[in-house]
């Protein structure tokens, strides 16, 4: 029998016993921990979400900030100038990891703008929730891609929208509109004291508009019509020129301002003086081009749906041979958010009039990438119920009130009376000026045209954010089908063919190109042997032209001299979608 | 003490020696160089002309700025030069900085004549065609910096007395990188990114968006903010006859062409039959397009040398920067100006009221503004004012009929000013001023437009006895 441990003996085993014990535990935890944390986004958790309502510039800014220090490896924030207010708008990029993945600056780009119209609050928050649930689910994002999100794009416009101010979108430059030798001299005032600064109608036997059928809208005049009006904003002639509020604050409109059909500074000026003087403005064309960008959303207007290219005629003509891409987008934005639309109608008709200098149009028409307008608000966006309305409405005709509103404003009109009571409208009413004209005051409260209510607001945004995921998701991704390997001693016989997995095509025809900077979408098939001895048969390199979304190019057939083992590698390439890369070993 | 007077002149014998050794090294070596690019001075018949051709009496100071531009080109250099060609006349020239260029280099200018005065701004030609279409742009520049020479030591009184009420700008730095080839290439092309013709200028590789090029963003952004430019001149290259473009322009401006043909055609420099180069063979883009569409500039280029009768040329001329000065001259000569008639009848209307009948007339070759100011939204309007005086009212007619009100506006300070619109050249308005002033003052009425010269008359109402 052998001889018993002593005391000590054992309590010093059971002690190395524990701490062994306990060394493993700590070790598998921590093993355990770190491949558990490795497989979410690293750091200490999921980004936080933006609450349900409207963010100040500064809330904004800060959660931007907390999403890139959350995982700042993937994320990292962008910068950018500031505004002719001083303002930087907060910019974040970022994207998934993976084996061979490009650093973020050297991958397609997918860009995600709101307001650039310097009008679109809602628009920032739909880039603010888009970037949140890309974020969330960074490890499931293709790693080929990299995304930047540009909340608030026209910070100076988009600061005095969130100050309620009813204004047309511009920066905070000074700027002589009426070319009197004074800047922002004449502006909106509250002229009959309500607290409002709505919109003021002036009488004028020239004026462009009249009252329509529905006097709460107008219409273009006819002659025969009457009363002929003017519209302007709220307020006196400050200036003493005889013209009402025509030289407010602010420059330039940037959604006017890029070099894409723009005609000149415009009647009032908002196109700025020359194209891109702006230093944001630039800059954000700079970013767009220095990246490989194949794809950007531009959330902001209020037609309530996705509007392809097409501020000008040329550039709608130019998208439409785009048509395909631009309506399975209008598509899946509609199925996704319940809007009936299902067609992208081009800027113009989108907005009912010309948009010279839209940023869409410069980003379609330079870079080939697939550029829409995303409404977040729009008459059909939300119903009584909370949910989209229908659009189709009976036809009307021209009555003795008056002619009759358009579709648009015959939605609104719906929108206002069935969701609203009509509270979110101020009916025309007199105002005496002491001019001898004839002027009302009246028009929508609070920006309620312009942006949802806050009430409103979770609902109008409602699919948003699932409709980008899909898009990413359904963009252009090559890949390799490898149909027949076939050996018989040293000679191999290799067919494969490249396919566009994604539902988007791979880009813009050369043929279409008008500029040299737009994308390339042809899709070249490449076959490489051991060596240039080895290949017997078929082309090493194979033009398929552009593929489109599901399709498949035509297959590459091969004969080489390789031994078993040998290395082949099979390629397919397209500037504006990357690179699919297969090896075979047979 | 006599030993130190003895050393003295020797120390001074020893550096002045070197000194001049040193001269006489960097002279002969920038002589080399400049015979190497055809700038050797009095080099007779030479096409273009160099720098030192138009000196007279020497300077030794000038001549070394001149020598290290020619041996060593660059910024530092030019602006060597420019400092010293206004050393030689401070008081009609200055340089100016335009804004940056590209590596943070400044655009320079030579600015000669009256500051903020009525002005033609002088360019290479090398802001219409690259290099590789065949305009040498050390020439280029040479030719500009011997004009501008040529200008400021001009000993004919009639040129000098045009730049003490008119001006010439002359950017010699628009092309930082044919100035300093060490810095790396721009990605796009000066001579397409000016904003016209954008779609069709992208196409031709004019870069991705227009002024992206800081040198064109620069000239652009400083002629925008100086309406008082009226004419560009592109010293090389083709002539331009402006009347050939259809893009709506005043009649006046035909007008100006003939009169600079007139004036280098005295000279022996113009092409002598009326067809001028084809319009389109500039690039989109390019700086006489933007100057011509965008800013209303009216535009002429002056050719390499002399055109004859049977169509041979051009041909060098010995006289080149004596012969663009004419034509410089006959630019100047042609920029707007309100006149107002001698005769003012001033009566009176209340106790110090004053009704002022005046004819306003644009004496000038060109209108003080044309469609595109109006379609470009550049400033534009004469305004009327009388400084001092209350202008209490107005009203204007043209060529007869009713006089039609034109309530004063608020001016500079509390003064109210008339704003009328423009008057093409040779057209008169008829003003009807009603000015509160006393008796025997002295009313001045000034007449101003951005790019005219300003007329004014003085007025002195008296009552009748």
């Amino acid at each position: 029998m052998p001889p018993r441990p002593d005391t000590r003996s054992k309590a010093l085993g059971t002690a190395l016993f524990l701490a062994s014990g306990l060394a493993v535990w700590s070790l598998s935890g921590f093993l355990l921990g770190h491949g558990t944390r490795a497989a979410t986004p690293s750091g200490a958790g999921q980004p936080v979400a933006p609450a349900e309502r409207y963010h100040s510039f500064d809330e904004m800014r800060a959660l931007l900030e907390g999403w890139r220090a959350l995982d700042p490896r993937r994320v990292e924030a962008l910068v950018l100038p500031a505004s002719a207010g001083g303002l930087v708008p907060p910019a974040i990029v970022f994207g998934a990891d993976g084996p061979s993945a490009l650093p973020l600056a050297e991958r397609a780009t997918v860009l995600l703008l709101g307001g650039v119209d310097g009008r679109s609050l809602a628009g920032a928050e739909a880039v603010l929730r888009t970037a949140h649930l890309l974020l969330s689910g960074l490890d499931t994002l293709r790693p080929d891609l990299a995304f930047i999100a540009v909340p608030w794009a026209s910070p100076d416009g988009l600061a005095r929208a969130a100050a309620g101010e009813n204004g047309d979108g511009r920066d905070a430059r000074a700027v002589d509109d009426d070319e009197d030798g004074r800047s922002d001299e004449d502006g909106p005032d509250d002229l009959d004291g309500d607290g409002q600064i709505l919109q003021l109608l002036l009488e004028d036997s020239q004026g462009p508009y009249t009252f329509s059928s529905d006097r709460r809208f107008l219409v273009p005049a006819v002659d025969g019509d009457g009363p002929r009006l003017v519209l302007v904003p709220e307020g006196r002639d400050d200036d003493g020129d005889g013209r009402w509020n025509e030289d407010g604050p602010g420059g330039v409109q940037y959604d006017a301002h890029f070099p894409a059909g723009w005609k000149g500074p415009g009647v009032d000026g908002a196109g700025g003086r020359f194209p891109l003087t702006d230093t944001l403005a630039r800059a954000l064309a700079d970013m767009a081009l220095e990246r490989r960008t194949v794809f950007a959303l531009v959330f902001q207007g209020n037609h309530g749906g996705l509007a392809r290219p097409g501020g000008t005629l040329a550039a709608e003509l130019g998208s439409a041979r785009e048509r395909a891409t631009f309506d399975a987008l209008a598509s899946l934005f509609a199925r996704n958010t319940g809007r009936s639309s299902v067609e992208a109608r081009p800027l113009r008709g989108a907005h009912g009039g010309e948009r010279p200098g839209a940023l869409v149009d410069w980003l379609h028409a330079t870079l080939g990438a697939v550029a829409v307008e995303v409404a977040v608000w729009g008459p059909d966006a939300v119903g009584r119920d909370g949910r989209p309305v229908e659009r189709r409405l009976a036809p009307v005709s021209r009555t003795r009130s008056g002619p009759p509103p358009s579709d648009e404003q015959r939605r609104w009109g719906r929108w206002l009376d069935d969701v609203r009571g009509g509270l979110d409208f101020a009916n025309w009413r007199p105002v005496e000026l002491g001019i001898g004209r004839r002027a009302w005051v009246g028009g929508w409260r609070e920006r309620v045209w312009l942006d949802p209510p806050a009430e409103l607001l979770p609902n109008a945004l409602q699919g948003i954010a699932p409709f980008v995921r899909e898009v990413i998701d359904g963009l252009p991704r090559l890949d390799i089908e490898v149909l027949d390997v076939r050996r018989e001693g040293e000679l191999v016989r290799v067919r494969a063919r490249a396919v566009n997995r994604g539902v988007f095509p791979t880009g813009a025809a050369p043929e279409w190109a008008t500029s040299p900077w737009m994308r390339d979408g042809a899709v070249e098939l490449r076959f490489e042997a051991p060596c240039d001895e080895a290949l017997l048969a078929g082309n090493t390199r194979i033009d398929l032209g552009v593929l489109g979304g599901g399709s498949a190019g035509r297959e590459g057939e091969w004969l080489v001299l390789a031994p078993p083992g040998a290395l082949l590698v099979l390629e397919a390439h397209a500037p504006a979608c990357g690179t699919a890369r297969r090896e075979l070993r047979p | 003490m006599r030993g130190r007077i003895q050393a003295w002149p020797l120390s001074v014998q020893c550096v002045s020696t070197l000194v001049v050794s040193a001269l006489v090294g960097i002279l002969s070596g920038g002589a080399t160089r400049a015979a190497a690019n055809g700038l050797g001075p009095q080099r007779a018949g030479s096409p273009r002309g160099s720098l030192a051709e138009s000196h007279g009496a020497t300077d030794v100071r000038l001549e070394q700025a001149l020598a290290v531009w020619h041996a060593e080109g660059g910024a530092h250099a030019l602006r060597a030069l420019l400092d010293e060609l206004v050393r030689r006349a401070p008081a009609r020239a200055r340089v100016i900085e335009l804004g940056p260029g590209r590596s943070g280099r400044t655009v320079l200018a030579l600015e000669v004549g009256a500051l903020g005065a009525p002005g033609v701004v002088v360019v290479p030609a090398t802001l219409e065609r690259p290099p590789a279409q065949g305009s040498d742009p050390q020439v280029a520049v040479d030719a500009l910096l011997g004009l501008a020479r040529a200008c400021l030591e001009a000993s004919d009184p009639t040129f000098s007395g045009r730049l003490e009420r008119g001006r010439l700008v002359f950017v010699v730095g628009a092309r930082a990188d044919l100035l300093e080839p060490a810095l790396p290439a721009d990605r796009w092309e000066v001579t397409q990114n000016f904003p016209v013709d954008l779609d069709l200028a992208a196409r031709a590789g004019g870069g991705a968006y227009p002024l992206a090029v800081p040198e064109a963003r620069t000239l652009a952004l400083w002629l925008d903010a100086h309406p008082e430019l009226f004419a560009a001149a592109v010293i090389g290259g083709e002539t331009i006859d402006p009347a050939d473009v259809a893009i709506g322009e005043s009649s006046s401006d035909a007008e100006l062409t003939k009169l600079t043909r007139e004036a280098l055609l005295a000279a022996s420099l113009a092409p002598t039959d009326d067809k001028a180069a084809e319009w389109g063979e500039l690039a989109y883009g390019c700086f006489s397009r933007h100057a011509r569409l965008r800013t209303g500039l009216a535009v002429i280029a002056f050719p390499d040398g002399s055109v004859f009768p049977d169509g041979s040329g051009p041909v060098p001329s010995p006289r080149i920067h004596e012969q663009r000065r004419a034509g410089l001259a006959a630019l100047l000569d042609a920029a707007p100006e309100l006149d107002f008639a001698a005769d003012a009848r001033p009566r009176p209307i209340g106790d110090d009221l004053w009704q002022l009948d005046l004819v306003l007339t644009n004496v000038g070759a060109l209108a003080t503004a044309n469609v595109v100011h109006e379609r470009e939204r550049r400033p534009r309007g004469i305004e009327i004012a009388t400084p001092g005086f209350e202008l209490v009212m107005g009203s204007m007619r043209i060529r007869g009929g009713a006089y039609e009100v034109v309530e004063p506006r608020p001016g500079e300070g509390s003064a109210r000013v008339l704003r009328l619109g423009d008057l093409v050249a040779g057209a008169e308005v008829e003003l009807r001023l009603f000015v509160r002033a006393p008796a025997g003052a002295d009313v001045q009425v000034l007449a101003s437009a951005p790019r005219a010269h300003s007329g004014r008359i003085y007025v002195t109402p008296q009552r009748e006895r």
